[in-house]
């Protein structure tokens, strides 16, 4: 990898930027908290058959989801995968209504229909995540020409990972997307791998950026972990989709967390995959800046973390206790009145 | 008491018109079997009634009818019968009695013993067929089929459709069926043919003795008699071959009558011939023989025959070999009764006789049961007088 | 019938709410064989927009348009691509409503034409209707002719799913009286195109011509043939089909598509299920043999059911 995410007790906090303030700052933290224990709670619960099917938590790429969504107004759209619980938490999704929905309860904000894989709150702007790798790729730039086409000025942002860059649809959409100009901005989450596949032995290039610069698109790599590099390169491109500039490419290198779901087999060796995410967690890496530039401290910190587990914990009551769909309604929702 | 109520036939429906009622009022009805016509926004249809009952209309026709409304009401028949041994004038009756004369008996089944269902024989017949045998009361194992491999299909239940409740369709489809009866009996039966010449004194006789009386006796009643006691004594050629070449034989007689009418020949059947009374098989024969003519024999009146009986003596004929009417096993054809020259004892004398010739299906019996049923036939003919009741 | 398409599309295009056409050759040119001709003319290129050439993504792109307030028109230029997009139609588009709880409506319709019996080839030639049957929430319009594509257009373009609507090269070109003022054709709602007695034929799209062709060389020896023309495939209107087999009591379909799996074994099937005491012979059905389909003219004859076919079948039948 040309960039690769900087080990925490590696990572030197540079100077205090200095066009963001302290509550900002805060609210980053914040997010990427707010993601990492409701993925915690997702994690426990599933081990304990509460989630049904599969779930794919995105811990450990917290910096990337509250880095690029906090360059959006409420209007932007965003189209994830299905890992992609912290931007359906970040872009204002009901958190219990999400863990219901995980849960296949009838008060999920899918009706229990989707589950993990298949989250939609267009009220608020997140369209959808998908279950077909890249599947989501092509509507995310029909739904940036809708904008274009009804001049709202809005902007999307598409995520995706390293193994949708190989499909062709990625492709495809890109082309379009570049052709006629829509205010798109990419976001590939490049985690190393994809299921078991390392992306050495997949990716002729082991930047993904580069497709993007072959459709003439312009396109930023960066330490994904680091969630203010994130932030300013999307930043850039949301303003250049505004300016009706154009689409734009932010490849974020991550390290996955230690299984592909949890319902995957972690591989031979869990205890390194582990270390592995944990050696460059953007979380700790974080707190060291904001403590570096006198923020907060780190016992204001950990207060924090521990109000912010308790909320997802009282969440995770709250959605256990939600009604099951009844059975006719499987047959609801097949078409639209 | 089950109600008939009117089903959502399809997402959009919201109510449908009474078109028209297959059966009357007060009918006993099967389940299964179509009573009545609705018309919805889309089609016609015909909806069935759910349960064995007597009907009682709510709905008439002409009425608006809304989804799930009450269109009929069945009431539970009386106790220990079933809907295939009611009348068609809604008088139940037990299975197990012998039909009096008063009363118009429509047993589905002819006398193989009650609760036998039609098409449960092993007859191949069409989903089609088999449920117009079930409305018609039409008994399938009475009947060849002439669609492809022998199947029985909508066409060979007369009465099929396009017919109004009770009548034939006409002339054409009747002489269409019999012709095509007759082809694949032609076609598919290897027959024998057991003929004598038996002694008629004492059908000569019986014939004179009844003559006096105002029932109208004929010749043909009294071979009628006289053939069904003949049967009872050789029980393999009265009686149905299955598909499976085995024969159903029947306990009861039930005739068919070969009539010549305008449109060809039908052959309506005179159940029970043996239990019945001289007076009232003329009665009978009289009344088929007449429906046959006017072309209003009924479809129950035309099915379930286990043997036929052809009688051509109105003509100067002495012996003919008629086509066996499939899947019965044996006809009878009985020519005129003539004065012969004979030789008894060596003495010249002249006595009444008459020419019966047997064709028999030889799959099924050999010439021998020919044989023994022309020597029974002779010996219920010299008793004929002392055997009227 | 490509005129009637074209009005339809005009009307739609007119309306005040946001719609817009995408798919490969449909601007300036258009499309592949005539039916946008002029719509981008009139209402720019925007509007009516020449895709490249990548049927996954133009029908990925159409769908993010539709689930944000756009109504998408996707033209595939021919059936047989629609295999290249099919992760959008049956993964995507079938079931964004539904698995979003409602959440997302997609107001999608997309256009694409049968081209058989014209020499193509085996890459150019299936009706693969019966595939998308398959898919729950997908609607299906096979329109046979000019009136019906226009009618049952209009409706696809009022209504709030995904449809594939199934046009015909062969019938492109086929005129009749088509009443702009009329209704719309509803969905689920069969077409009697000729009434009979003896017995039923379903035909569909290409297949409708010659089953009217070969009810009248029955009528001629006194068959009374009822051709029924379903003209939607989901919806399908089964009340009418069933109508009227309980009248004739013989029943027969016939499609372009392979005879394994085609549109025929799901009417059979049903037949069977829902009509059993009505049926007098077997359900016939009347299809296209089940091998790639030759280009050559005398390959295509042997292959592609024809008016003979479905007299052929009629006769067992009534055997």
């Amino acid at each position: 990898m040309t960039i690769a995410p900087v080990p925490v007790d590696e990572a030197v906090p540079g100077p205090r930027p200095g066009a963001i303030d302290d509550a900002e700052l805060l609210a980053l933290y914040r997010e990427m908290m707010r993601v990492r224990a409701f993925e915690d709670e997702v994690v426990d619960a599933f081990s304990k058959g509460l989630i049904p099917g599969s779930t794919h938590p995105c811990i450990g790429a917290e910096g990337i989801k509250a880095g690029a969504l906090a360059t959006l107004r409420p209007d932007d759209l965003v189209f994830a995968t299905y890992r992609g619980h912290g931007e359906v938490l970040i872009k204002g999704v009901d958190p219990v209504g999400m863990m219901a929905e995980l849960m296949g309860r009838a008060t999920g904000i899918c009706k229990g229909k989707g589950g993990s894989m298949h989250l939609s709150e267009p009220s608020v702007g997140l369209i959808s995540t998908n279950a077909i790798v890249a599947g989501h790729i092509p509507m995310a730039g029909g739904a940036a020409l809708s904008c274009q086409f009804r001049k709202t000025g809005q902007v999307v942002l598409c995520f995706f990972g390293d193994g949708a860059s190989c499909e062709g649809e990625f492709f495809e959409a890109m082309n379009m997307a570049m052709l006629w100009k829509v205010p798109l901005v990419f976001i590939c989450e490049n985690n190393g791998v994809a299921i078991s596949v390392p992306t050495s032995k997949s990716q002729a290039t082991p930047d993904i950026a580069d497709r993007a610069r072959g459709f003439g698109m312009p396109a930023a790599i960066v330490d994904g972990n680091d969630v203010l590099a994130v932030r300013d390169a999307v930043a850039d491109g949301v303003a250049r989709a505004r300016a009706a500039g154009g689409p734009t490419f932010v490849e974020c290198k991550t390290v996955r967390w230690e299984r592909h779901s949890a319902f995957s087999a972690g591989g031979s060796d869990p205890l390194e995959q582990r270390r592995a995410w944990q050696r460059v967690d953007p979380i700790p890496r974080f707190r060291k800046s904001l403590c570096a530039w006198n923020i907060a401290t780190d016992e204001q910190l950990d207060a924090l973390d521990e109000e912010i587990r308790a909320d997802m914990r009282a969440v995770r009551e709250e959605a256990e206790r939600a009604p099951l769909p009844a059975p006719e309604s499987v047959y609801e929702d097949v078409y639209a009145p | 008491m089950t109600a008939l109520t009117l089903p959502q036939l399809s997402i959009s429906m919201e109510d449908a018109t009474v078109s028209r009622w297959l059966v009357a009022d007060g009918d006993s009805v099967s389940a299964g079997q179509s009573i009545v016509e609705v018309e919805t926004d889309k089609a016609t249809i015909e909806i069935e009634a759910p349960v064995d009952g007597l009907l009682r209309i709510v709905a008439a026709e002409g009425a608006i009818v809304a989804v799930e409304g009450v269109l009929a009401e069945l009431e539970p028949l009386a106790a220990g019968s079933t809907a295939a041994d009611a009348g068609a004038n809604g008088v139940a009756l037990p299975a197990e009695h012998a039909p009096t004369p008063a009363a118009s008996p429509v047993t589905a089944v002819p006398g193989v013993g009650a609760g036998v269902q039609p098409g449960r024989t092993g007859q191949i017949a069409s989903p089609a067929a088999r449920r117009l045998a079930r409305e018609q009361g039409v008994d399938l194992t009475a009947l060849h089929g002439t669609g492809p491999g022998g199947r029985i299909v909508a066409r060979d239940i007369v009465g099929a459709p396009a017919a109004p409740a009770g009548a034939l369709a006409g002339s054409d489809r009747v002489r269409e069926a019999v012709v095509r009866n007759i082809t694949a009996s032609w076609q598919q039966i290897p027959h024998v043919h057991i003929g004598g010449e038996l002694v008629a004194d004492g059908l000569v006789q019986a014939r004179a003795a009844s003559a006096s009386s105002e029932a109208g006796v004929t010749l043909t009643d009294l071979l009628i008699v006289a053939l069904a006691r003949a049967l009872a004594e050789v029980p393999e050629l009265n009686g149905l071959r299955r598909a499976d070449g085995s024969v159903q034989r029947s306990d009861a007689v039930h005739l068919s009558l070969a009539v010549a009418t305008p449109g060809g020949v039908l052959a309506p059947v005179l159940r029970d011939a043996g239990s019945r009374t001289l007076l009232d098989v003329a009665q009978e024969r009289r009344r088929l023989v007449e429906a046959a003519r006017l072309g209003t024999v009924d479809g129950r009146d035309l099915a379930g025959g286990t043997c036929t009986l052809s009688n051509l003596g109105a003509h100067p004929v002495d012996f003919f070999a008629p086509v066996v009417s499939g899947p019965q096993v044996a006809m009878v054809a009985t020519g005129r009764v003539a004065e012969r020259v004979v030789a008894e004892n060596g003495l010249i004398g002249v006595r009444p006789r008459l020419w019966v010739n047997v064709a028999i299906d030889h799959r099924a019996a050999d010439g021998e049961a020919g044989g023994r049923l022309l020597a029974a036939l002779e010996r219920q003919l010299a008793t004929l007088p002392g055997g009227l009741a | 019938m490509s005129e009637a398409i074209n009005q339809a599309l005009r009307e739609a295009l007119d309306r005040p709410e946001p719609m817009m056409l995408i798919g490969q050759d449909i601007g300036p040119y258009g499309g592949a064989f005539g039916v946008t001709r002029g719509l981008a003319e009139t209402y720019g290129e925007e509007k009516v927009r020449a895709a490249p050439l990548c049927e996954s993504g133009t029908v990925g792109y159409a769908i993010g348009l539709a689930i944000t307030g756009v109504r998408a028109v996707c033209e595939i230029e021919f059936f047989d691509f629609v295999g290249v997009a099919m992760d959008q139609i049956f993964n995507q588009a079938a079931k964004l409503h539904y698995f979003t709880g409602g959440k997302l409506t997609v107001p999608l319709v997309i256009r694409t034409p049968i081209v058989a019996k014209m020499g193509m080839g085996p890459q150019h030639s299936q009706s693969l209707e019966s595939w998308f049957m398959h898919v729950p929430g997908i609607k299906i319009a096979v329109p046979s002719n000019a009136a019906d594509a226009y009618g049952l257009l209009r409706t696809a373009l009022l209504d709030n799913n995904p449809v594939l609507f199934i046009e015909n090269v062969r019938l492109y070109g086929r005129r009749a009286d088509v009443d702009t003022a009329g209704e719309t054709i509803p969905f689920g709602r069969a077409r009697i195109a000729r009434e009979g007695t003896d017995a039923t034929v379903v035909a569909l799209s290409g297949m409708v011509d010659e089953a009217l062709t070969a009810a009248d060389r029955l009528a001629e020896r006194g068959i009374s043939v009822e051709v029924i023309d379903p003209r939607t495939l989901a919806p399908l209107d089964m009340e009418t089909i069933l109508a009227s087999l309980r009248k004739t009591m013989r029943l027969a379909v016939a499609h372009d598509a392979h005879r394994t799996l085609g549109f025929g074994a799901e009417i059979a099937a049903r037949c069977m299920e829902e009509a059993f005491d009505y049926l007098d012979a077997p359900v016939e059905r009347v299809a296209c043999k089940d091998v790639p389909i030759p280009c050559t003219p005398s390959g295509i004859e042997a292959v592609y059911p024809s008016a003979d076919d479905v007299v052929a079948a009629v006769e067992r039948l009534v055997a």
